[in-house]
């Protein structure tokens, strides 16, 4: 039996979707069976960061509705055979799935994977709470903003109330220069309102963009960008290896000088 | 960029964020809006001045948050 892992944050735009992408890649480029499953009823993405959305046939909604089997509907990786996506409809209503449902097509998920990731749509009103039903584990993604910290709040709040204790947090485009010169707030302070264990911090980076337009998850690239390397790291903790932050600042710090250097 | 806050203490933007996320969470996890705050003062100073002479100036009403538990702590100073 696998396990089952929401991402969420409560507000949109915080990069939930980003982190499902390459968190999921990077367990599947470690040889794990992984399934991502897009709750995002309505407003479906992860097909599109995965590079997976020309090859979708079936989706969550036919599944429950008995269209066709939870195997017919789930999307094979272009590189990795053994990463699936089961994405999201399009065009159907945000209730199209009931929570009882969710739960079901994430149970039997956990059957045939190790690791089932879940991306929650933004909000905290039904597609959330159905995100949630079937996960054994909850990470929280915020940024350093004050409106995103606040939702992060409500989340962590709203996940204990739902019976899932100790979510860990996911710290997304910290710019550690401006942390350093008191303009952001940086990971200590996050850690001191919120209360929560860290679970990653991902710094700023444009190559995000980049492999988003691509379709292709920045983790592919290894450790060649601060994103993929922050990525890693939190494959790395998740797995249960004890990890080191400092190790992404540094090589930051290390990257930045490189750069410096080039541009005189 | 280098503010300073009512106290006259020179803050940075990310501490003067750290202080407001940590005032209104307090807010948001008690389920109460800041505003019902100065409301219940309103009320309070009234009810009070009843039976007690106190400065309502003097008045201290605070919210705050522990062991996960919210805390309103109310503060009047009476007149000898």
């Amino acid at each position: 039996m696998g396990k089952s892992i929401v991402i969420t944050s409560g507000k949109g735009g915080v990069g939930k979707t980003t982190a499902v992408a390459n968190i999921g890649t990077g367990l599947a480029m470690r040889g794990l069976k992984v399934a991502l499953v897009d709750t995002d009823i309505g407003l479906r993405n992860l097909d599109l960061l995965l590079g997976l959305e020309n090859r979708i046939v079936y989706n969550i909604v036919d599944v429950v509705e008995g269209k066709c089997s939870l195997k017919q509907a789930l999307v094979k990786d272009k590189r990795l055979n053994n990463l699936y996506l089961l994405p999201a409809a399009q065009t159907k209503e945000k209730e199209a799935v009931s929570i009882d449902q969710m739960k079901e097509v994430i149970n039997d998920l956990k059957i045939e994977f190790d690791y089932v990731i879940i991306d929650s749509p933004a909000g905290i009103e039904h597609g959330f709470k159905s995100a949630i039903s079937g996960a054994d584990e909850a990470i929280v993604i915020t940024t350093p903003e004050v409106s995103s910290v606040r939702d992060a709040d409500r989340v962590i709040g709203l996940l204990e109330a739902y019976g899932l204790r100790d979510p860990r947090l996911i710290i997304n485009r910290v710019r550690f220069d401006m942390v350093r010169n008191g303009e952001m707030l940086g990971v200590d302070d996050l850690l001191d309102i919120l209360s929560i264990e860290l679970l990653g911090i991902i710094p700023e980076d444009e190559n995000l963009i980049i492999s988003v337009n691509k379709g292709e998850p920045i983790i592919y690239s290894g450790n060649k960008y601060k994103s993929a390397l922050a990525f890693n790291l939190i494959v790395k903790r998740l797995l249960g290896e004890d990890v080191s932050w400092d190790e992404l600042e540094k090589s930051e710090s290390f990257i930045e000088k490189i750069f410096k250097i080039f541009k005189g | 960029m280098i503010i300073t806050n009512i106290w006259g203490k020179k803050m940075s933007s990310k501490e003067i964020a750290k202080e407001r996320l940590q005032v209104i969470l307090v807010y948001d996890r008690a389920k109460i809006e800041p505003k019902m705050i100065e409301s219940l003062k309103e009320d309070l100073i009234k009810a009070v001045s009843k039976y007690l002479t106190f400065e309502p100036d003097n008045m201290r009403i605070e919210l705050s948050q522990e062991d996960n538990k919210s805390i309103l702590r109310i503060d009047i100073p009476l007149k000898e």
